[in-house]
């Protein structure tokens, strides 16, 4: 299936904010490739929509990877797009923390992130046009205990982004950053209820973010922020100010 | 079936081609390309150079530098053709399968 607008790739959309970004994505009218370990009830829903794709894949996987683009692009045609979404949250005191789940962190938060910008970054420098969009965090700019793994894979990312933007910017390819405070999502839903009181008093706006936000601001870099790249946007309601 | 000969005339061919449309749409001098020139001496960014290889890669369906070659190693438009003709062929220019010269012998002796 060919389309103009073209085919966004998403890590990780098959729940929460990633598959928030991809229905917005759908609804503008591009279509959307996304890979996930596992199916939800959201995918599932969309299995027969032509404009949609989602397959089980381990992003740490160089070759599942490669397939899964080669599929995306056979189904759904060009791509001119990726938003690096997929994450998992690695919580604990450092010293006590299994070097298992601190690896699979890395793969999932950063490994699988660079691997899938490399094989993206061809299709787009075929195209001379384009964006990545990294899904960062406010942990990658603020310190906070317990989260130092995933704080340390966003602060990568970030580092990414900059590099990246000034390596492609000269064929027209943008790279951002989006970097969410505290927003309705599974990272919070253990949370309690005096902790969510907490952050919201500490936010200037007081509330936490909605996974619609974030994704608007995605797809306003994406359809909108043609001068901007190499920035990392924070959106969290003014709590990092 | 085309030799590894074949395969890397038509890879220089594209390569060429290609590196002719980079410079043109990057207003530079178009000399006289040839297997033997260098990169170095087109005013090409290594940026250019990765739009080259991710052109060559989306028509050829193959990446020499992801195992076989490494990318520092090429220096000519002569040695990019090369990497992608062992990535396409499987074996380096100009090589012989020795085994299928002695199949088709022994075959050609029972006739």
């Amino acid at each position: 299936m060919e389309n103009k607008k073209g085919t966004i790739v998403i890590s990780g959309g098959s729940r929460g904010l990633g598959f928030e970004i991809a229905s917005q994505f759908l609804q503008q009218g591009y279509t959307v490739a996304t890979f996930s370990r596992g199916s939800t009830e959201h995918v599932t829903a969309l299995a027969d929509d032509p404009r949609f794709f989602w397959k089980s894949v381990d992003g740490s996987d160089y070759q599942a990877l490669t397939e899964f683009l080669k599929e995306a692009q056979q189904r759904l045609g060009n791509i001119v797009g990726l938003v690096n979404n997929a994450a998992i949250g690695a919580d604990g005191v450092l010293s006590t923390m299994r070097t298992s789940d601190i690896d699979r962190a890395l793969d999932v938060n950063l490994k699988a992130q660079i691997y899938l910008s490399k094989l993206v970054s061809k299709k787009l420098l075929q195209n001379r046009d384009g964006f990545i969009i990294n899904i960062s965090s406010i942990m990658g700019v603020r310190g906070l205990p317990g989260v130092s793994i995933y704080s340390a894979t966003k602060a990568a990312m970030d580092g990414m982004t900059r590099s990246l933007a000034k390596e492609l910017g000269r064929k027209g390819i943008r790279v951002n950053s989006v970097s969410p405070g505290y927003f309705a999502s599974d990272m919070v839903k253990d949370l309690s209820d005096d902790i969510l009181g907490k952050i919201e008093r500490r936010t200037p706006l007081g509330r936490l973010g909605t996974q619609s936000e974030i994704a608007k601001l995605v797809l306003f870099l994406a359809t909108e922020g043609h001068f901007i790249t190499g920035q990392n946007i924070v959106i969290d309601g003014g709590f990092t100010c | 079936m085309l030799d590894t000969q074949q395969v890397k005339n038509e890879v220089l061919d594209s390569i060429i081609q290609e590196v002719a449309t980079i410079l043109s749409e990057k207003s530079l001098p178009i000399t006289q390309l040839e297997s033997a020139t260098a990169f170095s001496e087109l005013s090409l960014t290594s940026l250019d150079l990765a739009e080259l290889i991710s052109n060559l890669e989306a028509r050829y369906e193959v990446d020499p530098f992801e195992e076989l070659v490494a990318i520092t190693s090429v220096v000519t438009i002569d040695d990019l053709a090369a990497a992608y003709t062992l990535g396409l062929s499987g074996q380096p220019e100009g090589t012989h399968d020795a085994l299928s010269e002695e199949l088709k012998a022994i075959k050609n002796q029972t006739r």
